[in-house]
């Protein structure tokens, strides 16, 4: 049984039947008991009556005159018998014999019994009509059921399913998540209490939704935030650099240019001096574009990169620094390894682990950038033979912030931007020993075949 | 500008070993020296430069002025001089180097070396020095 409304008809219809059917019992058993006292009455009413007459005939005209006037007495009522019984000694007597009344009532005449009069009635009328009564109130009784089952239903719909149905169609709306349609309240009984609570709890939803999406976004602006200072701190650090391989090209434009003006250049000297100026210009331009390049923010775009390249640009990029600092940067790496990956930020990750590495190294030292595939994943490796990373501050590393240099020196961003990026690659990064003696920065990306 | 004076020529040309890793500057820098009239051998790095330095012994000549970047790939500018150095070499030393700090002059000046020029530089002015060097 699935509606409320039903399982309340029900009861309501099985009440009032329980009650209508005990009423009708005892009507018909009062009824029945009141008719049958009647007959009964009526009955023995008749018997005595008939009795005088017959005592009275008797004595005053003779018995077969009486014996004649009971005969016509039973021939003229049809639903009673009467017979004289010539049985002095017969008792009087009333009851029922058979489902028929009998009474017996002496005739006395001059005080001496002449016989008995026996009046038989049957009880069958008193029975039929017993059974119509029983019927036309069954009848009654069923027909009130059926009116208050139909009444009750109606209640039901109206009051009960008509608002259950919207009821359940919010609820299970807001399940799917759709949160903007009111929930519709009527009426101001328990179930319209149910609806303004609920449609509570969905503005409550609602709300809690755009500020959960209002804090992703922030976060998100957040992270590209500090990747963006990320970069800048890095530019920085890399624009000695560049201004120091700017010197070179530099020089030779300049001079060149001179022994145009001066003179010194003769003949063909010259177009040979104006190539080698374009020549150098390019060369600038190539190393200044290359750093603003770095600097820019980009959405994140992935695309298979060859990560061997790509490992081979930034260690040429950080060649100013790693000379000045007197440290070999090798790289190990056969063909293409390649992955799916947004090239800047990989480039961003590379320049934090490799110049970190150099860092680490100030007077002589050695990293090694190791690119090769493993599995379904590409492994890239940065060891050094620096001081390494002791093992309790192995896992803390990568919280941003965490930094072992000095006020100024390094910001502690870089590793918290790199693990971030690598994270969202679906990547993994660890720090381990490495084999020069130092620290190996481990990162996997997942680089599926034809991916 | 051009040199106030021109090098006095000699019988035999002052030989000047020049070590450089940028092969434009290279050129250029043993162009301009060769027009003052000195024998040039250019180099690209330090290892060279100590390896052309036996070989010119070998055969007898001696190097009158070493003009070196500070920074080459493999040995640096600064180590080679210190090696030629205890080989005993006396050429005379001119360092060309980007990041002219205190420090770097002070290690160039022990190492013995008689001047040094910072980057990027007037080739003129490379010139008058090495005139100068070589003259003193």
């Amino acid at each position: 049984m699935r509606r409320i409304s039903t399982k309340l008809t029900l009861a309501a219809a099985l009440a009032v039947a329980m009650v209508m059917f005990v009423h009708a019992a005892l009507r018909i058993d009062r009824e029945s008991e009141a008719l049958r006292a009647d007959v009964q009455h009526d009955h023995q009413a008749l018997a005595h009556a008939l009795a005088e007459t017959t005592s009275t005939l008797f004595e005053q005209v003779g018995p077969e005159e009486a014996l004649r006037s009971i005969e016509e007495a039973d021939r003229r009522r049809d639903h009673v018998d009467i017979r004289w019984i010539a049985d002095a000694t017969a008792a009087a007597s009333d009851g029922e014999r058979d489902g028929a009344f009998v009474t017996r009532v002496p005739v006395v005449v001059h005080e001496r019994s002449v016989g008995v009069l026996e009046l038989r009635e049957s009880l069958a009328p008193v029975r039929e009509y017993t059974n119509a009564t029983g019927l036309r109130v069954t009848a009654v009784a069923a027909l009130t059921v059926a009116v208050c089952a139909a009444l009750m239903h109606l209640a039901g719909w109206w009051i009960l399913d008509r608002r259950l149905g919207p009821l359940v169609a919010s609820i299970r709306r807001i399940g799917r998540g759709e949160l903007t349609e009111p929930v519709a309240v009527s009426g101001v009984d328990e179930l319209a209490v149910l609806a303004s609570e609920l449609d509570a709890m969905r503005t409550q939803l609602a709300q809690a939704r755009e500020d959960a999406r209002s804090q992703a976004d922030a976060k998100v602006a957040a992270l590209e935030q500090l990747r963006h200072a990320d970069r800048l701190a890095t530019v920085g650090k890399l624009a000695a650099g560049v201004a120091h391989e700017l010197g070179t090209p530099l020089n030779v434009v300049s001079a060149r240019a001179k022994m145009i003006r001066t003179g010194e250049s003769e003949g063909d000297e010259v177009p040979d001096d104006a190539r080698v100026i374009g020549e150098q210009t390019e060369r600038m331009t190539r190393i200044i574009r290359q750093l603003l390049d770095f600097a820019r923010t980009r959405s994140a775009e992935r695309e298979r990169t060859d990560l061997v390249g790509l490992a081979a640009d930034v260690i040429a990029m950080l060649r100013p620094q790693s000379s000045k600092a007197g440290v070999e940067v090798a790289l190990e790496g056969d063909g293409a390894v390649v992955a799916p990956v947004d090239a800047a930020q990989l480039q961003q990750v590379l320049t934090n682990l490799v110049m970190n590495a150099i860092q680490a190294q100030p007077g002589r030292g050695a990293v090694r950038v190791r690119v090769e595939r493993d599995g379904e994943d590409a492994r890239v490796e940065v060891a050094d033979a620096g001081p390494g990373v002791p093992e309790a501050s192995r896992a803390e590393i990568f919280v941003p912030f965490f930094t072992t240099k000095d006020v100024g020196e390094g910001t502690g961003l870089g590793l918290s931007v790199v693990h971030g990026i690598v994270e969202e690659h679906g990547g993994s990064i660890v720090v381990d020993e490495s084999d020069l003696g130092g620290a190996a920065f481990v990162l996997r990306l997942p680089a599926p075949e034809g991916a | 500008m051009r040199p106030a004076t021109r090098p006095i020529p000699t019988a035999v040309p002052a030989l000047v070993l020049l070590a450089e890793d940028d092969p434009e500057l290279r050129a250029l820098i043993a162009r301009a020296l060769r027009r003052d009239g000195y024998d040039v051998v250019p180099v690209p790095d330090g290892a060279e430069l100590l390896r052309a330095l036996d070989a010119l012994r070998a055969h007898g000549r001696e190097v009158d002025l070493i003009v070196s970047d500070l920074r080459m790939p493999g040995m640096t500018g600064l180590e080679a001089i210190r090696r030629l150095r205890a080989g005993g070499a006396r050429a005379r030393i001119v360092m060309v180097t980007a990041f002219p700090d205190e420090r770097t002059i002070t290690e160039a000046r022990d190492a013995g070396v008689a001047h040094v020029i910072a980057k990027p530089f007037d080739l003129d002015d490379l010139r008058t020095v090495a005139m100068h060097v070589l003259a003193a």
